[in-house]
């Protein structure tokens, strides 16, 4: 490919440019591909630690686990509804406070000692807990809160003291940090009424429903239906978490669509200004095939090494910046970003090359 | 001596090629039933003013575009048949274009020029040495690591005629080769061609309303409102 990186090459300064805008463009990408990526991460992965295929919820709750409340028998009725294991959940969102007093927003999950939720948290340290003011804390919150397993905290306003067991390896719900701790514990801080068993009931395989709902046994107003969802579909539903995702797609998108179009502007206007050098070499039999993918290599390299600039100034930022920003990077997710933004530099490519094919020698010579 | 009729005789032979553009009122006929012979190795003039039909004459003799009606034969191979690929073909393996203009891809060394010629049609080109040799003939074997835009205008006509023969060419097709230099070099260049075409047997045809370079030429036409006739006689008096 001489023509293609020979250009390139000579005219280092109009390459430059463009690479640099390229490699901003890519930048953005990669940064906010992460950043969607973090923030996902923080609203999920406590749940994709419990290793669960579908949960059921109060159908008034409308798939948020904060709003829905199950009476024991609809407790009991969703676990004749399944095959698979079960795990009863108590939710609710309190405060933490440490020996220094500092306060921090937590997510308390209860369930009970031996259930599957709990066997399938990975742990950085510690156990998960056996007895009642039995907490395992998120490993980010015992960093930034400065907590170790045996240090006391307490939760809400209640003064009883919480021992630390355990540090979770990666568990937050809805961008907090989550606390586990036993469903007794969660009775005592939680303000819901004794009649309340639990908030939701995991599976570790689907519920047998009807329409996704469940008629419970002691169903006797239509309040007392239960939903069940598959855990894609929960974490569809928790609080701003499809509304957040779908403005990082939008915008990394629009950026995509804007590499496209800076792609297939600057390449036509250098097409139209080597217009008559085409036509000659399409005069000497230089086919016009290889002109064409001379452009289409051009377009390429000019997104490739852009990404690579673009790449390595993620990774320099990405050094640097603090914890407190939740990026995530993922290989693979980063690897589709970067081949979308490449074959944008191939489309980009096309309408040049569409303005190759009609270079007419013929109108060159008369 | 009897001059050959068979056209696989000739360089490039057209047998009452006419094209016409457009229709009804607006029809204009470039090209009038124009019949030649050109052998191979000989240097040919077509004289004739601006819109005279020289330049159509020169796009159909180099498979640019195709006649309205009439036959051409390169090397003796009917070119109306070939399709626009095997055109191609015949173009960068045959046919040798010197153009007015923008002949030089401006980013390319000399050198580079020829790589980019090896790149489409790597076997069948002159070798370095037979390179090195036609670059020194024509003057221009210092410059293989210039770009065009450091070159004069006359360094970089020999550059563009060394591109076109790079391929050995058995027909070289020039467009006012020489409409931008002064007699003397146009006498350079004109013994130039005569040179290439009498010892590489190569046949070059030099469109042009340039009638300096005539007495070089073994064969003068003079193309007048798109009707070719010979007229060598009043140029070799």
């Amino acid at each position: 490919m001489l023509l293609a990186f020979k250009e390139i090459q000579r005219e280092k300064l109009r390459y430059s440019l463009i690479i640099a805008l390229i490699a901003l463009i890519s930048y953005m990408m990669l940064v906010l591909s992460a950043l969607a990526l973090g923030l996902a991460n923080q609203n999920t992965s406590a749940i994709y630690g419990w290793h669960a295929h579908s949960i059921a919820l109060n159908e008034q709750a409308d798939g948020v686990m904060r709003a829905s409340m199950l009476t024991q028998d609809q407790v009991n009725s969703i676990k004749e509804h399944t095959t698979g294991q079960t795990a009863e959940i108590g939710f609710t969102s309190t405060r933490l406070t440490s020996k220094s007093d500092t306060k921090h927003s937590v997510n308390f999950l209860g369930s009970t000692a031996q259930s599957f939720m709990f066997t399938n948290t990975t742990l950085s340290e510690g156990r998960m807990p056996q007895a009642t003011h039995e907490l395992v804390v998120d490993k980010a919150l015992a960093h930034s809160a400065q907590l170790a397993v045996g240090q006391q905290v307490t939760l809400g306003s209640d003064n009883t003291p919480y021992k630390i067991v355990g540090i979770a390896q990666d568990a937050k719900l809805s961008v907090v940090s989550v606390v586990y701790g036993l469903l007794s514990d969660w009775h005592n801080i939680s303000p819901v009424s004794p009649t309340i068993a639990a908030s939701a009931v995991i599976s570790t395989s689907g519920f047998t429903s009807k329409n996704g709902t469940i008629t419970t046994s002691g169903q006797t107003t239509a309040n007392s239906a239960v939903s069940t969802y598959t855990i894609a579909q929960f974490i569809q539903h928790l609080p701003g978490y499809s509304a957040q995702n779908a403005t990082f797609i939008l915008i990394i998108a629009v950026l995509a669509i804007v590499t496209l179009v800076i792609i297939a502007v600057f390449l036509y206007i250098i097409v139209l200004q080597k217009l008559p050098n085409i036509a000659v070499l399409k005069a000497q039999g230089i086919p016009t095939r290889y002109l064409i993918r001379s452009t289409l290599v051009q377009g390429t390299s000019i997104v490739t090494v852009g990404l690579i600039l673009g790449g390595i100034a993620t990774l320099a930022i990405a050094w640097f910046i603090p914890e407190s920003v939740p990026m995530y990077f993922s290989l693979p997710l980063q690897g589709v970003t970067a081949l979308g933004l490449i074959l944008m530099g191939l489309l980009g490519s096309l309408l040049p090359a569409l303005q190759i094919r009609k270079a007419d020698p013929i109108a060159l010579i008369q | 001596m009897t001059t050959p009729t068979n056209p696989e005789h000739y360089a490039l032979a057209m047998r009452d090629v006419t094209k016409t553009y457009g229709s009804g009122n607006a029809q204009v006929m470039a090209l009038r039933h124009a019949t030649l012979n050109i052998p191979h190795g000989h240097l040919v003039l077509i004289l004739g003013p601006s819109g005279s039909g020289k330049s159509t004459f020169l796009t159909i003799a180099g498979g640019l575009q195709t006649p309205t009606s009439g036959k051409i034969t390169i090397d003796g191979q009917d070119i109306s048949t070939l399709s626009k690929h095997e055109l191609d073909q015949l173009r960068l393996a045959h046919i040798g274009f010197v153009l007015q203009a923008h002949d030089l891809v401006p980013y390319l060394t000399v050198e580079e020029q020829f790589k980019l010629v090896d790149s489409v049609k790597p076997k069948g080109n002159l070798s370095k040495t037979q390179l090195n040799a036609l670059l020194q003939e024509l003057g221009v074997d210092q410059l293989k690591h210039t770009l065009p835009s450091n070159m004069s205008g006359g360094q970089q006509q020999r550059v563009a005629l060394a591109r076109a023969l790079y391929t050995k060419p058995s027909l070289i097709l020039a467009d006012e080769p020489t409409s931008a230099l002064d007699s003397s070099a146009v006498h350079t260049v004109g013994t130039l061609l005569q040179n290439i075409a009498h010892t590489q047997h190569t046949t070059i045809v030099v469109v042009t309303h340039d009638t300096r370079l005539a007495s070089l030429a073994d064969d003068v036409y003079h193309m007048q409102d798109g009707v070719l006739s010979y007229s060598l006689g009043q140029y070799h008096q």
